[in-house]
């Protein structure tokens, strides 16, 4: 069963498409990392799953609906959440207040925050500070409260680890792991250390100048003796 | 104390004015010279309704304050929308520039005779041995009651939050949900209300002309850079402090340096503390 | 018709001169002055000073008049050229009305709303008022080319190149080791040295100079003048406010044509009509009549590379 199913996807920001015809399905429950060197077009093709990229070709679609008509707003109800790389907290609200305004429109704000803290506890001393003021690994549990407060089908997380010290970077990705399989919630992740992302992810795609060169199992792609020339994009 | 209770008026007036400057300031990130015409506007709306058209003053103050969420609102979609992400420099000239034009066709269509409201005339209040006029005493009241309703919204209820998040981060807002142009259509409708309300204010105090763009426009500006620009409270408290400089003034030099009040108090507080009293550093582009 | 003429190209060549500075400030460096008004009428008082009641010549009173300036831009700029945009413009709109507020006030000095009565000017004794208006022209437009001979000369060295690369991005030329608050200042005080230079030879041409000379219509001019023109072009200042000056005396023959409105309202609508064209030109034609011309950069205009995809 999948449930965000991509084919042939182009897209780009207006100026030429940076990614040249994707092909990607997530089901629920699945973790799926999205490796790459720098400007693979990894985070683009997230953004464009978001609506904040233009898709220009291929087919987009979320429990067989298609999202490349709806806007950002639209295409978060509908249940594809995307949570930033960075400024992806309001700095000037407190973090109960981040929480609540994440869940503009819906009539059960507070039994969604009260969800969302259950499902990350670590949040909980935190709860009345302004979130401009919080640790850099505080915030990016923050910024993933926020998106889980949409009740997402699919969560599509861009480097939820970058700033973070390598005890933390474990620490974020352990719970990105754990949500999926708690939630039965697809994950996409964009992911800078491709080593800890592909020992928890259950599969994974190796993108090079915006298309996929590689994909299957995260574990066996670990285990590819090219995975280096591949990761640093020597062998596209 | 006299003067205690004068600069209270005077900050009365300042307050809603300089709390709406602060809003679009957030909002926006430009500085909105335009404050000034705006409060102009809304001081000839609510003579228009009262005197020639006899209705009481109350219910001038209540049209002009939905004139000039009108104004306001008419201004950010037709001057400032199409000029969004050009540096606020540029912004700040179409804002004067605007001033200008809002300030000459009040001139154009009222004349610059000095106006007046029609109000009954009533003796003063006597709090223990102070003579407090009836008007001052409702201009104070009326102003924090506004100030406080405001700063409730934006603190307690959804769509206030909804409007500090936009204001913080409009790109992560969208990405989030929020219907960001209606958020902030709804900011610049409280704005311009708040101007309508400092122009009714204005005109129980002042003499209601033409050529009160420039002399409310400084010391709102003042007061809300002394509010340190990114809260609402600020500018009420930064409204005070110009109040009390004002008076101060008068009382010390000679009342017609209150206007270079304004001046002073900025360049004070740009010398000894950049961010203002209250709040933080603003960020910028 | 000929003495008009005089009048309106003395006028114009004041508007050059005070273009040409606001250019500098704001067209070379980015500087936004919204004090030029204030300037102006601290010039015209220092010299009108000076020359009346110290009894200096008018060159004195010009010289007086540019040492002002420059201490008063200097001040300004040193109080808010370390902070953004923004804070200038306010700093320096409330510097104008200061200005204008103290000149009203202290009229053991300066006559307050009476006006000052200014005798010196800037001509040789016994010739015709006729001759004295073409003489008083021909000084002021030897201001206005002298001026724009150093704008030009200003804009085209190395050092107008590093004005307009800390006016597209400060951090550039500050990571390059220059001191972009020295060049600010040093831009700012030119400009503020130039405005005064010209409220001098303004107070000398009209010779009764009171505090309601120097109100926002005379700033807005200004500016409309460098952004008609094109900000950063030197002979676009001058052409925009040759265009603002015509604009706005010429539209004084439409008076007979607007028979139903009275003289406030004239005056209003021509106000009116000078605000929105400002706006309109910022929206539809930000780079004006005369572009800027395009330089080669000093550093290669790569910024802050895309790190990502």
């Amino acid at each position: 069963m999948t449930l965000l199913c991509l084919q042939n996807l182009r897209a780009g920001y207006g100026g030429g498409d940076i990614v040249h015809g994707v092909d990607l399905a997530v089901a629920p429950g699945e973790m799926v990392a999205l490796v790459g060197p720098n400007g693979a077009g990894k985070s683009t093709l997230l953004k464009a799953i978001a609506g904040v990229a233009k898709v220009t070709g291929g087919t987009l679609t979320l429990d067989e609906r298609n999202l490349i008509p709806l806007t950002p707003a639209a295409r978060a109800q509908a249940g594809a959440v995307f949570m930033p790389q960075d400024r992806n907290v309001f700095r000037t609200l407190t973090v109960t207040e981040n929480l609540s305004v994440s869940a503009w429109g819906c009539r059960d704000i507070a039994q969604r925050r009260a969800e969302v803290t259950s499902l990350l506890p670590t949040m909980r001393p935190y709860m009345h500070k302004r979130a401009g003021g919080l640790s850099g690994g505080q915030r990016q549990m923050v910024a993933l409260g926020m998106a889980l407060m949409a009740r997402p089908r699919v969560l599509l997380v861009d480097e939820p680890t970058a700033g973070l010290s390598p005890l933390l970077v474990g620490e974020m990705l352990d719970v990105l792991r754990e949500l999926a399989a708690a939630a039965a919630l697809g994950i996409l992740i964009v992911e800078q250390n491709a080593r800890a992302a592909l020992e928890r992810a259950d599969r994974a795609l190796v993108l090079v100048d915006g298309r996929v060169v590689r994909s299957g199992s995260a574990a066996v792609l670990a285990q590819e003796p090219d995975f280096g020339a591949l990761f640093f994009g020597e062998a596209a | 104390m006299q003067m205690f209770i004068n600069a209270l008026a005077t900050a009365a007036i300042l307050a809603p004015a300089a709390v709406a400057f602060t809003l679009i300031f957030t909002l926006f990130r430009y500085a909105n010279f335009a404050a000034g015409g705006f409060v102009t506007v809304g001081a000839f709306a609510a003579w228009t309704l009262n005197a020639p058209l006899g209705l009481p003053l109350w219910a001038g103050g209540v049209g002009a304050m939905g004139v000039c969420a009108g104004a306001v609102a008419l201004s950010d979609r037709v001057v400032f929308r199409p000029l969004r992400g050009r540096s606020g420099g540029t912004l700040l000239l179409v804002s004067i520039a605007l001033s200008f034009v809002i300030e000459n066709i009040i001139r154009f269509c009222f004349g610059a005779q000095v106006k007046g409201f029609d109000l009954p005339l009533t003796g003063p209040m006597v709090f223990a041995g102070l003579r407090v006029p009836k008007e001052t005493v409702w201009v104070i009241s009326i102003s924090l009651i506004a100030t406080l309703a405001v700063g409730a919204l934006l603190t307690f209820t959804p769509i206030g939050r909804a409007l500090r998040a936009v204001a913080d981060n409009a790109s992560l807002a969208n990405v989030r949900g929020l219907p960001v142009p209606g958020v902030e259509a709804f900011g610049v409708i409280v704005a311009g209300a708040l101007f309508g309300l400092s122009g009714t204010l204005v005109g129980v105090d002042l003499a209601i002309d033409p050529n009160l763009n420039w002399a409310i426009a400084i010391p709102v500006i003042a007061a809300a850079i002394v509010g340190g620009l990114g809260s609402p409270l600020g500018a009420a408290i930064g409204a005070v402090v110009i109040g009390l400089a004002e008076e101060l003034t008068a009382a010390h030099f000679s009342p017609t340096y209150k206007g270079a009040v304004g001046f002073v108090v900025i360049a004070l507080v740009l010398l000894l503390r950049p961010q203002g009293l209250l709040g933080t550093k603003v960020e910028r582009k | 018709m000929d003495a008009y003429l005089v009048a309106i190209l003395t006028i114009a060549g004041i508007y050059i001169i005070l273009a040409l500075a606001l250019n500098l400030q704001f067209g070379l460096t980015g500087l936004v002055n919204f004090g030029v008004v204030g300037f102006f009428c601290l010039g015209a008082y220092a010299s009108g000073i000076a020359t009346e009641s110290f009894h200096a010549p008018f060159v004195g009173g010009l010289c007086v008049a540019m040492v002002t300036g420059a201490v008063a831009g200097g001040l300004l700029a040193l109080l808010s050229l370390r902070l953004s945009g923004d804070f200038l413009a306010i700093v320096t709109l409330g510097f104008a009305e200061t200005i204008r507020l103290i000149f009203n006030n202290e009229d053991w000095l300066t006559g307050g709303p009476k006006g000052l009565l200014i005798m010196t000017r800037p001509v040789l004794a016994d010739y015709s008022r006729s001759a004295n208006a073409w003489m008083v022209l021909a000084v002021v437009l030897t201001g206005a080319v002298l001026t724009l001979a150093l704008m030009l000369r200003l804009a085209g060295t190395p050092y107008g190149r590093v004005l307009r690369a800390i006016r597209e991005d400060e951090l550039v030329p500050a990571t390059l080791g220059k001191n972009v608050f020295v060049y600010r200042l040093q831009s700012f005080v030119i400009g503020s040295v130039l405005m005064a230079a010209a409220g001098s030879l303004y107070a000398h041409y009209v010779q009764t100079i009171t505090p309601d000379n120097f109100t926002t219509p005379v700033a807005i001019l200004v500016w409309m003048s460098v952004i008609v023109g094109g900000p950063g072009n030197m002979l676009g200042s001058v052409i925009g406010a040759l265009v603002v000056v015509t604009i706005y005396e010429g539209s004084r023959f439409l008076t007979p044509w607007l028979g139903f409105l009275d003289a406030e309202q004239v005056s209003a609508l021509r106000f009116i009509v000078i605000g929105t064209v400002l706006i309109l030109v910022i929206r539809f034609r930000p780079e004006g009549l005369l572009p800027e011309p395009k330089h080669t950069p000093v550093v290669p205009a790569t910024r802050r590379p895309a790190l990502k995809g």
